[in-house]
């Protein structure tokens, strides 16, 4: 076992793409990349977080309301340039946060498409504040998971090549 | 202060081909104590935290070093003193400042062993007493997000 793992040591970290099984390929992606999310196609320059169940992204002017009985958001998305995105999505779930002194406040899910590198993705997002971070994304491990393996010494390694997404 | 740190890793230079990849939570363990904890390896976490309670200063030949509990998996209480190397402040979202006092620690996962810059801090309504951030993974760590026990502590 000790032979084996001494062996993949060796193997695995020698290319950027690794071959963990006859079909499947994992990539190596940086701590930031920059990421495009759909709708809207706003890129983000986002921060892989392992740390994280979730991605979360910088929304501002969040609105729920009810259409036909059904719970929707409608939110505008920001990046660090200042675009902005203004979209509608169905309420997945909303997130109670309890805070210091007591306070609640309910952040609400919804799911996008994150694109990065070739990798295209539907997840749930966290719909935050994030105005005053530097990084006004973070990738969680449900975007992550199947072969993308996070490299922290690494920024900005790949860009966005999904193929465009037709527009709602 | 911080090239002291810095020199006192002991890492060495290191080629692309000696990364090693671990999981989101590892069993890691403190050396010399052998004491296993479970750890969440965090990409979004700049530096390495651990859960320390009773914490106590001591003085000794002019230097400064700190005594504190931690809980191992196995449900020991091992007590631990390490010298202190600084101190964080860490802003709350109250508007008040926490301060952390730093230590080293040599970290353990399987039988890669790292002496890290760590934190003490009350993790004790978090799930892992252990944080690993970027100051363990460095340049020599890569992370797979959709693994979670990939090497046994080496005892």
């Amino acid at each position: 076992m000790k032979v084996f793992l001494f062996a993949l040591l060796i193997v695995t970290p020698m290319a950027l793409t690794v071959q963990t099984s006859a079909s499947e390929k994992t990539t190596v992606v940086g701590l930031i990349e920059d990421v495009r999310v759909d709708p809207g196609g706003l890129i983000f320059s986002a921060k892989m977080d392992t740390g994280a169940d979730h991605s979360s992204v910088n929304a501002q002017s969040i609105h729920r309301f009810r259409r036909r009985g059904v719970r929707w958001v409608r939110f505008d998305l920001v990046n660090a340039d200042g675009t902005t995105a203004s979209l509608e999505r169905r309420l997945v779930r909303l997130v109670t946060i309890k805070r210091s002194e007591g306070k609640k406040s309910k952040r609400p899910v919804v799911r996008l498409t994150i694109c990065m590198g070739t990798i295209s993705r539907e997840v749930e997002v966290n719909l935050v504040d994030r105005s005053r971070f530097n990084y006004k994304m973070l990738i969680g491990r449900s975007f992550m998971e199947d072969n993308v393996l996070v490299d922290p010494s690494r920024k900005f390694t790949i860009e966005p090549q999904c193929p465009q997404q037709p527009t709602e | 202060m911080c090239a002291a740190i810095a020199a006192a890793l002991l890492w060495g230079s290191q080629s692309a081909a000696d990364k090693m990849v671990v999981g989101w939570v590892e069993e890691a363990s403190i050396k010399p104590e052998n004491l296993i904890l479970q750890a969440k390896v965090d990409t979004g976490a700049g530096n390495t935290s651990i859960d320390a309670r009773n914490i106590d200063f001591v003085k000794r030949d002019g230097r400064r070093f700190i005594r504190f509990e931690v809980d191992g998996r196995d449900g020991n209480t091992v007590e631990i003193e390490r010298e202190q190397v600084g101190i964080e402040t860490v802003p709350q979202l109250s508007g008040e400042y926490q301060e952390r006092p730093l230590v080293i620690m040599e970290i353990c996962l399987g039988n890669e062993c790292r002496n890290t810059v760590v934190n003490l801090t009350d993790r004790s309504r978090l799930r892992y007493p252990l944080l690993i951030g970027r100051s363990f993974m460095l340049d020599r760590v890569i992370c797979n997000p959709s693994a979670r026990y990939t090497r046994k502590p080496d005892r």
